[in-house]
């Protein structure tokens, strides 16, 4: 019933006023390895259709938020709510991962790696067809990983988690090992999806910018807790060229090279 | 590797007229390159048998080699022979096969059962199983289940090593991608873990066919009344060299084409993967 809310489209581009329903919530959720701490309490909500972009130096305990978000790590304390259901033991369900590395399949083809991820019941052909068109891969379906291009096998990794129909994406410095310009392409290309489907996400990385043209709302993190967050209001596609988008940026930047 | 070598040593010709030449004469007789020695080698013991310098009690010529095999065929002797071992080397690997692949992907899946385990068999795998020899023939026999044990014994170790080492190999970043987009176990264990532990399973797999074949000469040799191993050590008895030669020339063929079997597999089931792309 909630559901349909989050899928009503939304006729205006541009920002649009998150609800005051929450998709996510991490509530004073730590984690400890042995006597060192990872993360600190630390709490979190995320509306529907809303990006936060976690920012901070190696170590910082982003990723390890990260993890504890998708499932593959228990919390040492506190709790994670999907839609307010607290979050089972075991992989988040309604959240899909994107790594570093694509992590494709490399034995599947490019089409088959996007099939793995459709839920089953609905034409599932189709709708992994259509996310790789989205990513402008839909030619290549039936190639295998290893031919493509880091940039390219990104691509698909993007396709597979929109395909995947998800509530959550989290992408875990998905564009850390791309060149400049790839890296460049994949922002905007997100941006666009973002526009297109309003998926919500949270994007962990050390790419000041890219936080900052992604994001609705940016954190920065240091030795596993929050040490600041600002709200980014800009207009989707963002300029960043634009006085105020790199007059956040420094300030974010600022706040990344003070802390530790 | 021949193909690559081939493709190598092409484009390092054309530089001059000379390596030109040569890279014309390769790229015609590519496929025949491999054949050159041995048929070379075939032709020079044949000329030397019929020139007499080499007696036939000591190494047939390869054409009375070739009528001893003809003459068997004929007789009907050669394929029982060859069935026989054929099917006595085709049991005992899926048996051994088999209980070595369900170890090695339950160790690798499973690590207390790993720890229960490992140790216990990387023991038992230091032992030569052809030593066992004299203690099997006491359990069993001079029977049937006396070689197949034996083949069993030899081809479970290489298949569960590897496919334990393989199952572990595989990339935990894909066994959490699977886990992040929600596979079952058991798809986690189809899609993932064993596509990914499949080169070495295959590693394992030649290997296990090369001991096989030796298995199975050893075991036919000591104790039999049929197999090709019988065939060659009858012909002993009776002096008769050119079928000996045969038996042994059959060996070698037997597992060259296992081989070219695995290569075959290999190229198919791996065909994602450059590295193994051949034809």
């Amino acid at each position: 019933m909630i559901t349909s809310l989050y899928c009503s489209p939304r006729a205006t581009t541009g920002r649009v006023a998150a609800p005051k329903t929450r998709l996510l919530a991490v509530e004073q959720v730590s984690r400890r390895f042995g006597s060192a701490w990872a993360l600190h309490p630390i709490s979190l909500e995320l509306a529907p259709a809303e990006i936060v972009a976690i920012v901070g130096r190696s170590g910082s305990g982003k990723s390890t938020l990260l993890r504890l978000v998708a499932g593959l790590d228990e919390p040492t304390s506190g709790r994670i709510l999907v839609e307010g259901e607290p979050l089972r033991a075991g992989v988040n369900p309604h959240a899909r991962l994107m790594f570093q590395d694509a992590a494709l399949l490399p034995w599947l083809s490019v089409l088959d790696n996007v099939l793995l991820a459709t839920p089953r019941g609905s034409d599932r052909a189709a709708a992994a067809k259509s996310a790789l068109d989205q990513v402008g891969l839909g030619a290549r379906g039936r190639e295998w990983p290893l031919v493509l291009s880091g940039g390219q096998r990104q691509r698909v990794a993007l396709a597979r988690a929109l395909a995947s129909a998800a509530k959550l994406i989290l992408l875990d410095e998905p564009l850390g090992a791309l060149d400049a310009l790839t890296r460049l392409e994949m922002q905007n290309l997100i941006e666009r999806l973002w526009i297109e489907r309003r998926f919500a996400a949270v994007l962990v990385t050390h790419d000041v910018e890219e936080a900052v043209a992604l994001a609705d709302r940016v954190l920065v993190m240091d030795g596993g807790s929050l040490v600041f967050k600002t709200a980014v209001t800009l207009d989707r596609p963002r300029k960043r060229t634009s006085r105020s988008f790199i007059e956040l940026k420094e300030n974010v930047l600022g706040q990344v090279m003070r802390s530790s | 590797m021949m193909r690559a070598f081939g493709s190598a040593a092409a484009e390092d010709a054309g530089k001059s007229g000379l390596q030109r030449s040569t890279r014309v004469a390769r790229v015609v007789a590519g496929p025949l390159v491999p054949w050159i020695l041995p048929v070379a080698l075939l032709i020079f013991w044949q000329a030397v048998s019929v020139l007499g310098w080499l007696p036939a009690r000591v190494l047939p010529s390869p054409v009375s080699v070739a009528a001893a095999g003809w003459r068997l065929t004929l007789t009907g002797e050669l394929p029982v022979h060859l069935l026989e071992s054929c099917r006595r080397a085709a049991l005992g690997f899926v048996i051994g096969g088999g209980l070595g692949f369900f170890l090695g992907l339950a160790n690798g899946l499973s690590r207390p059962l790993h720890r229960l385990l490992d140790s216990s068999l990387q023991m038992v795998r230091n032992v030569p199983h052809l030593a066992l020899i004299p203690l099997v023939i006491l359990w069993f026999g001079i029977g049937e289940p006396a070689k197949l044990f034996l083949i069993v014994l030899g081809v479970f170790f290489p298949i569960y090593l590897n496919t334990a080492h393989g199952v572990r190999s595989v990339e935990p970043r894909l066994v959490e991608m699977g886990r992040s987009y929600g596979l079952s176990k058991w798809d986690l264990v189809l899609k993932v873990v064993l596509p990914g532990a499949l080169p070495s399973i295959l590693v394992g797999v030649r290997y296990a066919l090369g001991i096989t074949w030796l298995t199975l000469i050893v075991a036919e040799t000591i104790a039999s009344d049929n197999g090709i191993g019988y065939m060659t050590m009858n012909a002993r008895d009776f002096l008769q060299t050119d079928v000996m030669l045969l038996g042994i020339l059959l060996y070698a063929l037997l597992g060259k084409l296992a081989d070219l079997m695995t290569r075959w597999m290999e190229g198919y089931l791996l065909r994602w993967n450059p590295a193994y792309r051949t034809a």
